[in-house]
């Protein structure tokens, strides 16, 4: 599966971007498109937390979902953390 | 007259009314937001909080690198210092910007009701941010490749601690121009304090927001310059004038960009009064805006105050025309009666 995550916002202000390809097995991709569905935009008091945007591809299926500080599921931060500890 | 009844009125009267200086007003709008927002806070965390005591109190927690608030506490108030340093920067640095707001406006705390500042550190894994989240502040130890401890540099102390003071002052929203002007607020306690810190004066100082929370391998001197906003990093695209105003969708439509402009006015509105004198006009001015107020609202307002406190001799005499002229050299032309 192709990935591309988006960080932005924060103190800082300053984007990252990371792009690749990982490969999951069936029951890691249902679980990382479930996690995506629990994507929301409410509003939050938090000033400075982060913006998480994500894009998952597989073939034609594209899949995205953005988060924030406050609502990042721990398990998607833990695949994000992975991607990145890993560049 | 708004008193009682103010919250049946539409936002938009209530906000006209609170430029027109109705504080009731203000107030309202003020308090629905922010009764709006914890409301959802509540909802989104589902987690309940206990009522703070009053005493103004620095609670430092340790995260442990788990991407968990108050994991464990390791500072109170009056504690000695520990082995960590971190937690000894936090607990003081916190203490500094406390001292700060208490001793120079009579401001109790971050609410002025003596709310306990909670700090949490060592957030996450290489995380690098800080952030204040309607409550109390968090602080990432950075990747150790481009940026570094946050806790551990009072700017940004100072800045994350300013958003609580902004949040119970005037609650400006978090998009937009009242967004950059939250984040403009921000930068000024964290230059401000940051000069005091270091027992600076205007002239020694370097205007820059974040410099310490920065490596070497990164690739600017600081996160933001207020001096020469758009020159602190390569990424650094903060605009120093209303002619290059970001206008697009990214950071909330830019609230850490465009804070530039009134960054870059505060500048040099110092260098003509003086940081003291500023920070006053300013803090009152905080005080003044409401959710929504935007550049020009918050323009307006600040000649307002610079000229009460001139009249009433807080200030520099010439404070009025000195605000004046540095916002007109960044695209925001007042008008002085």
């Amino acid at each position: 599966m192709k990935y591309k995550i988006e960080i932005s916002g924060g103190f800082t202000g300053i984007p990252k971007f990371y792009e690749g390809e990982r490969h999951l097995n069936e029951i890691q991709k249902e679980k990382l498109l479930d996690l995506l569905k629990t994507s929301n935009s409410k509003n939050s008091p938090i000033r400075d937390g982060q913006k998480y945007s994500f894009l998952f591809t597989e073939g034609q299926d594209i899949y995205t979902a953005e988060f924030g500080e406050n609502n990042l599921p721990s398990e998607l931060r833990q695949i994000m953390d992975s991607i990145i500890h890993a560049d | 007259m708004c008193q009682e009844k103010c919250f049946i009125v539409p936002p938009h009267i209530l906000e006209e009314l609170a430029k027109r200086g109705n504080k009731s007003c203000k107030r309202t709008l003020n308090d629905t937001g922010r009764i709006l927002e914890r409301r959802q806070t509540a909802l989104n965390h589902l987690l309940v909080r206990e009522q703070e005591d009053g005493a103004a109190n620095r609670l430092v927690y340790d995260c442990q690198n788990k991407y968990q608030q108050r994991v464990e506490l390791v500072m109170n108030e009056g504690d000695q210092p520990t082995d960590d340093e971190v937690a000894n920067l936090a607990y003081d640095g916190s203490g500094f910007v406390r001292d700060y707001f208490q001793q120079t406006f009579g401001l109790n705390s971050v609410d002025g009701n003596g709310i306990d500042i909670i700090s949490n550190i060592h957030y996450g894994e290489n995380y690098n941010n800080a952030y204040w989240d309607g409550d109390e502040m968090t602080y990432g130890d950075g990747d150790g490749k481009e940026f570094t401890n946050f806790a551990g540099a009072i700017d940004v102390v100072a800045h994350e601690i300013a958003h609580g003071v902004t949040q119970f002052l005037a609650n400006l929203e978090y998009y937009g121009q009242s967004g950059a002007l939250n984040e403009h607020f921000s930068d000024v306690f964290g230059t401000v304090i940051k000069q005091k810190y270091l027992d600076q004066d205007i002239e020694d100082a370097d205007w820059l927001i974040g410099d310490l929370v920065v490596t070497e391998e990164f690739p600017g001197i600081a996160i933001r310059s207020m001096k020469a906003p758009g020159t602190a990093n390569d990424f650094d695209t903060q605009p120093d004038h209303m002619d290059n105003y970001y206008s697009g969708t990214a950071d909330n439509q830019g609230v850490h960009i465009n804070s530039g402009i009134p960054n870059k006015a505060f500048y040099l509105s110092c260098l003509e009064i003086g940081i003291d004198d500023c920070a006053l006009i300013w803090f009152e001015t905080l005080k003044s805006l409401w959710r929504t107020a935007n550049f020009n609202d918050m323009v307006e307002t600040l000649i307002s105050v610079a000229q009460n406190l001139s009249s009433e001799g807080r200030v520099n005499e010439q404070s009025v025309d000195a605000i004046s002229k540095s916002f007109s050299s960044v695209g925001l032309t007042p008008i002085v009666v």
